[in-house]
């Protein structure tokens, strides 16, 4: 039998370990550096295009796009780094499903929960930071939305979370994991679309979509109105999701 | 039967199993909820942006994938020895997803628009988009190692690849945009759906541009097919 390690793997200790592969595979990987230089992308796709946009359908067409900036910034900034981050971090799930590299971990002393509260909890930050400055650098969005950013980021690294482990999770590889990317972002992207534009009085309808309490929380922020309600929704949402589908992955990695 | 048709046979087979199929009908199925509550006046304007910035790029992360799956599980190393030649293996992929984008286009058009654009001309720009594109991104993969370090260059590409749509939405209507590959792309799904009338020798461009990219994309293809993948520079 194994003797037990005499390392506690205390929260420091884990960070550390954990923190500084991450730092070197963050210099390795061409993805990492792709993924932190994204938000340049939000800028050639938002800030860019949207303005003269607008008002080539003001005079051209008499429309006016300004009533569609709080779905503008909510799909492609919030929801569109959603998508990047999830996408990103379940192909690496099965990446390390694939090598092994999650068996290798069971025989460490560090508790495979620990490890997955680890991964989750690096999602959020850089959501968070992700969101914030995707919707600064999109020139759209008012600086009064910065408050809630802090909410909204966060919710955004759960929803990442939440594609992460359903590809991870119910996909065999990686090709399965990019058929399923393209019905759930689908699904996820185009959703709030409908609840956005659809009477009120339909919007019930859109509640079992995960990606429309951020949505609906960064329109009502947006409006100056009390948004919290719809976050709080939005992250327990998440978080039960997060908890069913973490099942399935581990139940299935096992 | 010929090699060409079972290997076409074996990739649709793998494309059913990946799941691709399903996924893209699904989105399919999507893209008629929403355009079926737009009304039928709106719905011209639509078809063009669907087709182009969805339908047609179907395959694009397919193809990707299934060469970079192809490579991990080395079975495309096993191929390399067998008697397919590349442009069969190259071939069969390219008629499985462009068949897959055409039945998925006139699955979501023919409800959404009855039979009130031109089906020709739509089918042309379906089959030439969606060529450009998975040879664009066939072309762009070699040089990765996993589909992971290939996918936020690749996001660059499909951005690169939807420039026209700029000129389309008349936001800049530089004539640059005709040496874009995809700029005959738009004329089609636009004349197709009556957004655009193209004058007859910007249908001839709009065909043989796009053929003639096709043609030195397949070429450019088979040289990174060497370079990267039999001669295994690039990782595996």
């Amino acid at each position: 039998m194994a003797t037990q390690s005499t390392v506690r793997p205390t929260w420091p200790r884990i960070t550390a370990a954990l923190g500084g592969n991450d730092r070197r595979s963050v210099f390795r990987d061409p993805l990492l550096i792709m993924v932190l230089a994204s938000p340049l992308l939000y800028i050639i796709m938002v800030r860019i295009p949207v303005p003269p946009l607008t008002d080539h359908l003001a005079s051209g067409y008499g429309f006016d796009l300004v009533p569609y900036y709080p779905l503008i910034v909510s799909s492609f900034p919030m929801l569109g780094t959603m998508l990047l981050l999830g996408c990103a971090g379940g192909l690496m799930l099965l990446e390390e499903k694939d090598t092994g590299t999650l068996h290798a971990l069971r025989v460490t002393p560090m508790p495979l929960a620990v490890f997955a509260a680890y991964r989750c909890a690096t999602i959020i930050v850089v959501s968070t930071g992700y969101v914030a400055a995707a919707m600064w650098l999109s020139g759209i969005a008012p600086t009064s939305l910065l408050p809630a950013v802090l909410v909204l980021g966060p919710l955004t690294g759960l929803l990442a979370i939440v594609i992460a482990l359903a590809m991870a999770g119910i996909a065999n590889n990686k090709v399965e994991g990019l058929a399923m990317i393209r019905a759930l972002g689908f699904v996820l992207f185009m959703t709030p679309v409908g609840a956005f534009i659809v009477d009120e009085r339909w919007e019930t309808a859109f509640w079992l979509v995960p990606s429309y309490w951020p949505s609906k929380a960064l329109w009502v922020a947006w409006d100056g109105g009390d948004y919290w309600p719809y976050a709080l929704v939005g992250v327990l949402y998440s978080g039960a999701v997060i908890a069913a589908l973490g099942r399935v992955f581990v139940r299935r990695a096992g | 039967m010929s090699r060409l048709a079972s290997t076409i046979r074996m990739e649709g087979r793998l494309q059913f199993r990946y799941g691709f199929v399903y996924a893209a009908l699904f989105t399919g199925v999507m893209w008629l909820s929403i355009l079926l509550p737009i009304p039928s006046s709106g719905r011209p304007a639509a078809g063009p942006l669907v087709l182009f910035a969805d339908i047609a790029i179907v395959g694009f992360f397919f193809i990707a994938g299934s060469v970079f799956f192809e490579k991990g599980q080395r079975t495309l190393f096993a191929l390399v020895m067998t008697p397919l030649r590349f442009g069969e293996y190259l071939g069969a992929k390219l008629a499985t997803l462009t068949a897959l984008s055409l039945v998925i286009a006139f699955l979501v058009l023919i409800p959404a628009h009855g039979l009130e654009f031109n089906v020709g001309v739509a089918a042309v720009g379906i089959i030439l988009t969606t060529l450009l594109f998975l040879l664009v991104s066939f072309v762009s993969t070699a040089p990765f190692a996993s589909i992971t370090d290939w996918l936020m260059p690749g996001g660059l590409v499909l951005l690169f690849m939807s420039l026209p749509l700029i000129h389309y939405a008349g936001l800049w209507t530089n004539p640059v945009f005709y040496l874009h590959p995809t700029h005959g792309s738009l004329i089609l799904f636009g004349a197709a759906f009556g957004t655009l009338t193209p004058s007859p020798w910007e249908f001839v461009y709009s065909v043989a541009y796009p053929v003639a990219w096709i043609v030195g994309l397949g070429l450019v293809s088979r040289r990174v097919f060497d370079t990267y993948i039999v001669a295994g520079r690039g990782g595996s």
